[in-house]
């Protein structure tokens, strides 16, 4: 049974600093679970990283989110606790057994892990999977710090077990990528479940599934009450003339910000607990909704029929934090909104005066340094020496219409390359090449490419790719294979050669996919090879379908590193063409190139691109490279002993 | 006493190595700590900026706007980027490092002329230290992050020993020599400049 004693500690160890993230792996091998699957992600991916430290146990990357859930749903039928760990888009992918394994339950605990991206740090979008949970009908647990991360997923198996039903864990950025101290409370003996046929629960043919609806309805209502309940959400009481309903990180910047006020806190962010939340409201003159994103808590509070500020006040876009939430919160304190006069109960009273009365009001925003709003910017770029950078030159200078997708490469579409028309999600390339193929006229459709990468195209490029061939519409696809899901900090996948635990595994072969699919002309080019990946895509724009793979190791892991390029300043005629692709190593002094020694890897793509020879492989002084790229490719590849 | 802590670099610098370390260091100096980072695309080249608080009791793991007390600088854009965030007379610890970002690469913008009186029109304290060629001369060109720690340590409480602790934790083992040479040789060009400890 779930209890408030469910969170008082067995045992104390000294705490440690762990990321959210970490906290979350470690919380669900303490609370015994035996299986763990997802697909890297940011700010996901560290959840299944960490679970490799733990040998006694299965951890995979698994082809994409979908299949990790897949997988876990069986263990969890099997009788083991297990978890799926993903981003929240990866959410999307998996959207399909989850909706429907909340019919089915779990006989095993069963947890999935979202974690979100308010701010897109590093996402296409910013969506509330908080929704998900609401839309499914499962309970989302959302911690504020790496010690309810721990504690919530320990807590996440039980009730996944006493309530039969999938639990969500939604985490975001600030909860997986900050660091804060947690006290363990050590590993929980779970045993295995007996296993038993029950195709009542577990095949959901019409018949049952209409039969576990209806207990699925039942089991919210059971949940909401456990939420009125459980521990997860607590009342911290201060001054009443301000309440703040918040959770997730959220609490922690209402807490900075207004330390005297008082704070329902949601951990249980769904369902609510209506009865907290009635009672609370009822002795505070102000509520407040603090939430990020979506409106998802204050929608269900102005059900209940409370009056209360949320999404009037606060930004829907992005993160909040400390300054954002005190400003807007002071802001709407002076206005003269009806509905926030009607809670103070006195029309002319309440506002400003009273908050600084309240000892609420405090430090003004800062002055900005003059200038610093103009500085160049820096965005993220591909690495010097990333094999991707040749391929889109090449698709820059043919003109072509690119389709991206999600990946490092898809930093292809900042400038100076800028050679992207469309990134959308997980394996769209290849479907919107199609598209574009047909929508576009003649002369443009013709120019249409669909770029992805080698995990990308595990994931979800294949079944596209099969489209093109069912349905006659063809377009070039290039395959950017660099071995790794290099985006997330090199993770391995189907095709890599590797699994989670870096033990090898059987390759799969990505031409052999794309032959076996219908793919008529499969040909491989060595990334870094300019002319090479420039004959194979003007002979694929006759032939759209091509599959071209441009493979090279990704820069970060590959094992030999040549000399830096060297720069002959009497042969430079200031053309600027070496500087086009943008190479971060390739610094601009005045209107020549300067090589920065630290940074360059010696790829040898501004050698190539050089038409006097200026830049010239570094690995024998004095030896200026043929200008065609030969020599520096082959450089590179033998450990820097050129071959001129 | 210092609290609130910025670590501004690109993407690669090691930045985050520089933020466990002295996250680690307030853990085991017996306070509460957090921290806060971005990875992912952010950390391809581009800004990184992560934070790193310290107290009886720390909420946000992010420092709000104007309220960081030192900025450890990886690079010198970088640093003054963060420069808004700091709160008046607060502390700069920067490398002189600069690394081009791409639109200055590409001729549509200039590396700003950065001073130390640029950093003064905000900050109490500036110390701009060459810790990419002291980087150098520990043995790795990739110290230079220890190197800025190094400094910073001298105007913190905690002893060098704590540090050195935790650094020799922390970084392969192989490197555990340059990394150690540089950190010292950060404190100590620090000593020359400042009295220890007034944190």
């Amino acid at each position: 049974m779930v209890t408030q004693d469910t969170f008082k500690r067995t045992s104390d160890s000294n705490p440690r600093l762990l990321y959210g993230n970490e906290a979350i792996a470690l919380g669900a091998y303490e609370a015994g679970c035996t299986v763990a699957a997802g697909y890297p992600g940011t700010p996901s991916t560290e959840i299944i990283e960490t679970m490799t430290r733990f040998p006694d146990i299965h951890v995979e990357w698994s082809t994409n989110e979908k299949v990790a859930l897949e997988v876990v749903i069986g263990a969890s039928i099997a009788g083991v606790r297990a978890i799926a760990c993903m981003k929240h888009v990866g959410l999307n992918v998996a959207a399909d057994p989850l909706m429907t394994v909340t019919y089915m339950g779990v006989r095993g605990g069963l947890v999935i892990v979202t974690a979100d991206d308010p701010g897109m740090h590093s996402s296409q979008n910013e969506q509330d999977n908080r929704w998900f949970g609401k839309f499914a009908k499962v309970p989302i647990l959302e911690p504020s710090d790496s010690q309810e991360a721990y504690d919530f997923t320990r807590v996440a198996f039980d009730i996944s077990e006493e309530f039969d039903t999938p639990v969500i864990i939604r985490s975001t950025t600030r909860i997986s990528h900050a660091r804060s101290l947690v006290a363990t409370s050590g590993k929980k003996a779970v045993g295995r479940k007996p296993y038993e046929k029950d195709m009542a629960k577990y095949v959901m043919l019409p018949a049952n599934a209409r039969r576990r609806k209806v207990s699925v309805l039942e089991r919210v209502k059971k949940l909401a009450e456990f939420s009125d309940e459980a521990g997860l959400n607590r009342i911290e009481w201060g001054d009443d003339y301000i309440g703040f309903i918040t959770g997730g990180i959220s609490y922690q910047y209402v807490k900075e910000a207004f330390p005297e006020a008082s704070v329902l806190k949601l951990g249980l962010a769904y369902p609510l607990p209506e009865k907290v939340i009635r009672e609370f409201a009822a002795r505070v003159k102000c509520l407040y909704v603090v939430e990020e994103l979506d409106d998802f808590w204050e929608t269900q509070i102005r059900a209940m029929g409370i009056t209360c500020r949320g999404k009037d006040v606060f930004p829907g876009a992005g993160e909040l934090s400390v300054g954002i939430v005190k400003q807007k919160v002071l802001w709407s304190l002076g206005c003269t909104d009806p509905g926030c006069g009607e809670k103070r109960g006195d029309a002319s009273g309440g506002g400003p005066s009273n908050v600084a009365e309240a000892g609420l009001l405090n430090a003004a925003e800062p002055d900005l340094v003059p200038g610093t709003r103009s500085l160049p910017a820096r965005p993220p770029v591909l690495c010097p020496g990333c094999p991707h950078r040749a391929v889109y030159y090449v698709i820059k200078k043919l003109g072509l219409v690119a389709c991206g997708d999600i990946g490092c490469y898809t930093l292809g579409a900042l400038p100076p390359l800028s050679s992207l028309d469309t990134t959308t999600c997980m394996g769209a390339s290849i479907g919107h090449a199609q598209g574009m193929r047909l929508g576009l006229p003649a002369d443009k459709a013709g120019k249409v490419v669909a770029v992805i990468g080698d995990s990308t195209f595990m994931h979800s490029g294949i079944t596209p790719l099969i489209n093109m061939t069912y349905n006659q519409v063809d377009a070039p696809v290039i395959i950017l294979d660099n071995g790794t899901t290099a985006m997330t900090g090199h993770q391995g996948h189907p095709a890599s050669g590797w699994n989670a635990r870096h033990k090898e595994s059987p390759k799969v072969a990505i031409e052999e996919i794309a032959r076996a699919v219908g793919r008529r002309d499969v040909e491989v080019v060595d990334a870094y090879d300019t002319k090479s990946v420039e004959r194979a895509l003007r002979k694929a724009l006759d032939q759209p379908s091509a599959v071209i793979i441009a493979r090279a190791p990704c820069v970060l892991l590959a094992r030999k590193k040549t000399q830096p390029v060297k720069f002959d300043l009497s042969l430079c005629v200031e053309c600027g063409l070496c500087l086009r692709p943008g190479c971060p190593a390739l610094e601009r002094e005045g209107r020549k190139p300067k090589v920065n020694e630290i940074l360059c890897t010696g790829c040898g793509l501004c050698v190539q691109i050089c038409p006097r020879n200026a830049l010239f492989a570094g690995a024998k002084g004095e030896c200026p490279g043929p200008g065609d790229g030969v020599t520096a490719v082959e450089g590179r590849r033998e450990g820097g002993d050129s071959t001129c | 006493m210092l609290k609130d802590f910025a670590i501004a670099g690109v993407g690669g610098q090691g930045g985050l190595l520089a933020t466990t370390v002295l996250a680690q260091v307030f853990a085991e100096a017996g306070f509460d700590v957090k921290t806060s980072e971005v990875h992912g695309m952010a950390q391809r080249g581009g800004t990184v900026t992560s934070y790193v608080r310290r107290g009886q009791k720390v909420f946000s793991p992010a420092v709000p706007a104007g309220k960081v007390d030192v900025i450890v600088g990886l690079e010198l854009l970088e640093a003054y980027r963060e420069l808004p965030n700091l709160k008046p007379s607060g502390v700069v610890v920067s490398s002189d490092e600069k690394i081009a970002p791409i639109s200055v690469i590409t001729g549509d913008a200039e590396y700003p002329n950065l001073t130390e009186e640029s950093f003064l029109q905000r900050a109490g304290e500036v110390y701009i230290l060459p810790a990419l060629s002291m980087a150098l001369e520990a043995g790795n060109v990739r110290t230079s992050n220890m190197v800025c720690l190094g400094a910073l340590s001298w105007i913190l409480e905690i002893p060098a020993s704590v540090w050195e602790n935790e650094i020799s934790k922390l970084v392969p083992e192989k490197t555990i020599g340059a990394n150690l040479k540089a950190f010292s040789m950060g404190r100590r060009w620090m000593e020359k400049r400042r009295s220890p400890n007034i944190s």
